[in-house]
């Protein structure tokens, strides 16, 4: 067997490939004559089984060899593609799925020889009268071009991203420099340094972010294999808007949104229901994403959630009395509450949710859930969307620094003089008011009546408002980084930039403030 | 109690030295101009920028109710790293890397136990970067 160190490379090269093949059978569902699809599949297992091959893993090779023979047999017209062929390629996926688990923590395969008896079973069955004279295996992988792909870690991704940000800070550092000595050549030299820096890193960034529908396409697949299971029928519609996201964040999406759709599945859609549907909708809001389900299923008994709550003593029975129907919706995120009253393979174990919620948590997301009985159930995440390289005016107040981007300016108003605003509720300006927003209440400073220079005007979803600005210290542009821990906590706070002098700089959520 | 041989790198604060397990990331860095949290644990002193990551100031010697000898010293600090997110404490003085076959416990603290002793019998109190980040509130 080939050492080792190949074990890492091949299991990603074909979970990877494995996803694809998902894609292409789910595929393969709605167009089951499609000649140029089957020639793919039969190209992919292909690979998957050479790939096994030199890795020495003989029970996978057999297996992959078994599906190869079934997919030739189809592309030759020896059998047609249908419902007990499709479930059996669905299975075999999952136990090659379970197989590649295995290797990976046990450094063995599984037995395969059940499912490769099924697909041998299935391949017995074609038509042995129909013979063809064309050379198969020879036209079907001749027939596609074959491309590389390269597999690179976040790590390595995030390090080179870190040694980017350091020469983006001292290229800012020499330019401020260059200003001062008034070097107009070198100036310019170092903004179109300035700029390839810049240009760079959004490359980086580009790298790291992947359009929504190339990893969501598995979905369908997760909810119809859970559809299966349960004998309910599903379908399921993802409004993606050609929208983007960081793989890294979408990586931490699919798994809430997993467990939200073997949720609704399992517990939502009725297996009496015909026409059972769920819609996951992404959109951008402002600077967020919303990303809601919907599913047309049962709906959610709000006074039954309740009722389980004091029974599995996650509330007192006095406290429930008191509780606003906000208050009870909240209550289905936590740990202990299971709707579902049996347990299966996929949820009802009453952690789901309360995992959903820490994970949405962990993204610095909030979700919400509305429902309705006998209508159906819609959970609402909002998601802050990473900011990389933005322009900002960074000003002090007290000893803090923080950071307002540009974007989010409409004027900067630069007042007559220093005034105190402590009592003012608005700010009037060219006859138009705002509400005004106290960076002191909200950070608990209220002791303090310093005299603010400028005001900020913003016009956020449709809300005007005007922050008070101490002392600006200058306008820059500034690279935000990974926000740690000790402001996942504060909502007024979206995370930690970096200045060209290398200080860190709190950027401010406007979202919240407002 | 015998364990494998664990490696620390040592460091100073008044007249204790202290021990942190030698960790990938660690290093001791000249301390530059914090960044103040609005509203943060008092045990976090503010934020700081290096080599690319940004990292977090928890006030040791306020945890460990130590005191430098010298109020003037001009501090350094270690950084370390927990779980891809990195932290540094204040310290008065960088120390030699350790190494130790034996872990001893003083079962009179309530926290930071563990110790290890340098080859005059002095005990090296072991600050382990889980026990540092549970004495403050990361997310108050």
């Amino acid at each position: 067997m080939i050492s080792e160190k190949y074990k890492d490379l091949y299991l990603s090269t074909t979970r990877q490939q494995l996803k694809k093949l998902s894609d292409l059978l789910l595929y393969l569902e709605k167009k089951p004559n499609n000649q140029n699809l089957i020639e793919n599949i039969f190209r992919l297992i292909h690979s998957m089984k050479g790939a096994a091959a030199t890795m020495g893993y003989k029970k996978t090779v057999r297996l992959l060899h078994a599906m190869e023979s079934l997919v030739d047999a189809v592309y030759n017209g020896d059998l047609q593609v249908n419902k007990k062929i499709l479930n059996t390629f669905f299975d075999t996926l999952n136990i090659l799925k379970n197989n590649f688990t295995s290797i990976d923590s046990k450094n063995k395969e599984i037995t395969l020889d059940k499912y490769i008896k099924s697909l041998k079973a299935l391949f017995a069955q074609k038509n042995k009268n129909k013979t063809k004279a064309r050379s198969k295996e020879k036209h079907i992988l001749g027939s596609l071009p074959s491309t590389a792909e390269l597999n690179v870690s976040t790590d390595k991704l995030d390090s080179i991203g870190n040694s980017l940000d350091d020469l983006l800070i001292n290229a800012m550092k020499i330019k401020n420099r260059i200003k001062e000595l008034g070097d107009v050549e070198l100036l310019k030299t170092c903004v179109d340094n300035g700029k390839i820096l810049s240009d760079l890193r959004r490359h980086l960034e580009q790298i790291r972010v992947v359009k929504l529908k190339d990893v969501l396409s598995s979905l369908p697949y997760l909810v119809r294999e859970i559809a299966r299971e349960e004998g309910k029928q599903v379908e399921i519609i993802i409004k993606d808007h050609d929208l983007s996201l960081d793989k890294a964040i979408l990586d931490e999406v699919i798994e809430i949104l997993i467990q939200l759709l073997k949720n609704a599945v399992s517990h939502g859609i009725s297996t009496t229901q015909k026409k059972g549907k769920i819609i996951i909708d992404f959109s951008l809001v402002g600077d967020r994403m919303n990303i809601s389900v919907v599913d047309n299923g049962a709906g959610i008994d709000w006074p039954a959630i309740l009722d389980l709550a004091v029974k599995n003593k996650i509330v007192t029975r006095n406290k429930a009395k008191l509780m606003t129907l906000e208050e009870i919706k909240n209550l289905i995120f936590s740990a202990g509450i299971s709707k579902g009253k049996i347990l299966n393979t996929t949820s009802g174990r009453g952690m789901g949710l309360s995992l959903v919620k820490s994970k949405v948590e962990e993204l610095d997301a909030y979700i919400k859930v509305d429902s309705v009985i006998k209508k159906g159930t819609k959970f609402t995440i909002n998601l802050p969307q990473p900011l990389s390289v933005f322009r900002s005016i960074i000003f002090n107040l007290m000893n803090h620094t923080f950071a307002l981007p540009l974007d989010h300016i409409d004027k900067l108003v630069n007042l007559k003089e220093p005034k105190s605003m402590v009592r003012a509720k608005t700010f009037t300006h060219q006859r138009k008011k705002y509400k005004l927003i106290s960076l002191l209440n909200i950070f608990g400073m209220e002791k303090f009546d310093p005299l603010y220079k400028y005001v900020a005007l913003m016009e956020y979803q449709k809300t005007k408002i005007a922050l008070p600005v101490v002392r600006k210290i200058k306008e820059d542009e500034l690279i935000m980084k990974k926000t740690p821990l000790v402001l996942k906590g504060n909502k007024y706070i979206k995370g930690v930039a970096i200045s060209a002098q290398g200080q860190p700089v709190l950027v401010l959520d406007i979202n919240n403030l407002i | 109690m015998a364990t494998k041989s664990q490696k620390f790198i040592s460091f100073y604060i008044g007249d204790q030295q202290y021990a942190l397990p030698i960790t990938y990331g660690n290093k001791f860095i000249e301390f530059t101009r914090l960044t103040a949290i609005p509203q943060s644990d008092k045990d976090i002193l503010g934020l700081i920028y290096q080599n690319g990551n940004i990292v977090t100031i928890i006030d040791i010697k306020r945890i460990l109710k130590a005191k430098s000898l010298n109020q003037n010293i001009r501090q350094i600090c270690l950084i370390f790293e927990v779980d891809d997110y990195h932290y540094g404490i204040l310290v008065d003085q960088g120390g030699e890397t350790m190494s130790a076959n034996r872990i001893f416990t003083d079962r009179q603290k309530k926290i930071f136990k563990k110790y290890i002793k340098t080859k005059d019998k002095a005990k090296v109190y072991i600050l382990e970067p889980a026990d540092i980040l549970s004495q403050i509130n990361i997310y108050d």
